[in-house]
């Protein structure tokens, strides 16, 4: 049942995501809410719950956006690896933690989504991505992460008991 | 990394880069066709609902009187400019053509279908549109799509059966031959991972203000001729470069697509090397 759930959220926010939240800029940049969901998901719920629904979310995410089917799914593997930095406990608390690995795991996705374009045959600029995208990116993804991290918290009282914020 | 980890990393990758090679080679696109129509008045739906709280953001401080004037002028704005620009364009062509009597006039009347934009690309990488009108309207790979006001938004890079994706002007990967209007200087309007235009290969010794009209030049074959993109912005030269750095601002509010046409009537040229 909890997977019928995620699936169904990851298509919302797919859809979500390429339509409404296409209007809203911040820092000259798009939120990319389907990443800080499932960061999110993985911080909150778990990485064997992570390693079913971020597929999920990088299909649905591919059939609704421009680029070619899969390259979502390929730029959100490296969430789920950093995710395993969790289990080192490096920093006490999956909040802050969750919001450092979602600056990171930005950077990946952005990275991995150029090097499929400059593979498909389009030009890249890759400093003035780092500077115009990808850093304004990570900081927009970053403020995110405090509601939707809260969302999901508050919505999984089955580990709430278990798991202090 | 644990070994469960591990496997599950090689098996995803091993499904991403199928899916990548199956949907590039156009396997996928019916599915994929299927996919978006589906969910296309959803999309269409969560756009109008975030309409009202994008204005507010974007037009912070301000009435929602002045917000729907300000898009209303800009409209008629546009849509004046592309006349004027359409007329200025007639005039220099029709003293051309007077001097030139054996030419012959090779534009057909222009066809137009119109469509509705429903999504958008989210990546921040790209600058695209999903258009509801696909393969089976007749829309093409590479044909042209311009506002209802005449100006150039871009143009069709993937086409499915109802849908197809625009790729803007203002993608980092865009590039336009473009010429400005009022001194005939011709160069190339670029796209940007900051969502601004600029035209490049300007020579310093060429003619341009602030202000100036810039148009599609028609070289190379991928746009029509005529076409407005926008006005100069700014203008910066240097001594020491051999180009200027112009800026343009698009005309067309390439932010609040809503309904685009698409230039039926012209095919675009792919030029083989000489």
């Amino acid at each position: 049942m909890r997977y019928v759930i995620a699936a169904i959220l990851v298509l919302f926010v797919a859809a979500f995501q390429t339509s409404a939240l296409t209007s809203f800029r911040v820092l000259g940049v798009h939120a990319n809410l389907m990443l800080v969901l499932l960061l999110s998901w993985a911080m909150v719920r778990g990485l064997e719950e992570a390693m079913v629904v971020a597929p999920m979310g990088g299909l649905a995410l591919g059939f609704l956006d421009g680029q070619p089917l899969g390259a979502a799914m390929l730029a959100l593997i490296p969430l789920v690896l950093l995710t395993e930095i969790r289990e080192a406990r490096i920093i006490q608390g999956d909040f802050l933690l969750a919001v450092l690995l979602i600056l990171l795991s930005t950077l990946a996705y952005e990275t991995i989504i150029l090097i499929i374009l400059r593979v498909t045959g389009e030009t890249v600029q890759w400093w003035g991505t780092l500077s115009r995208v990808v850093v304004p990116a990570a900081i927009v993804n970053a403020l995110l992460v405090p509601p939707v991290y809260g969302l999901l918290w508050l919505g999984s009282r089955d580990l709430r008991r278990a798991r202090p914020l | 990394m644990s070994s469960r980890t591990g496997v599950w990393t090689l098996a995803v990758m091993a499904l991403a880069v199928l899916l990548l090679a199956l949907s590039r080679a156009g396997v996928l696109g019916p599915l994929e066709n299927v996919v978006l129509t589906v969910f296309s008045p959803l999309q269409n739906a969560l756009t109008r609902i975030s309409e009202p709280a994008a204005d507010f953001v974007s037009d912070i401080g301000r009435t929602d009187q002045l917000s729907d004037e300000n898009q209303a002028l800009r409209s008629e704005n546009e849509r004046l400019n592309a006349e004027v620009a359409r007329l200025r364009e007639n005039e220099i062509r029709l003293q051309q053509l007077s001097q030139l009597l054996q030419v012959k006039e090779t534009n057909p009347e222009q066809q137009f279908l119109a469509a509705n934009v429903f999504a958008r690309e989210p990546s921040n990488v790209k600058e695209m549109v999903a258009i509801d009108r696909g393969k089976r309207d007749g829309v093409r790979e590479g044909m042209v799509v311009v506002t209802e006001g005449g100006s150039l938004v871009g143009r069709a890079a993937s086409v499915y059966d109802d849908y197809a994706w625009v790729t803007l002007i203002t993608d980092p990967d865009s590039a336009v031959s473009a010429m400005v209007q009022e001194s005939r200087a011709q160069g190339v309007v670029s796209g940007s991972y900051s969502r601004r235009l600029t035209m490049e290969f300007l020579r310093q010794a060429a003619v341009v203000h602030e202000g100036d009209v810039v148009l599609t030049s028609g070289i190379g074959g991928g746009f029509p001729p005529g076409i407005i993109i926008g006005r100069v912005s700014a203008v910066e030269s240097s001594p020491q470069e051999v180009f200027k750095d112009v800026t343009v601002e698009p005309l067309a509010s390439l932010s609040r697509l809503e309904t685009v046409l698409v230039l039926t009537s012209f095919a675009p040229l792919e030029l083989q090397g000489p």
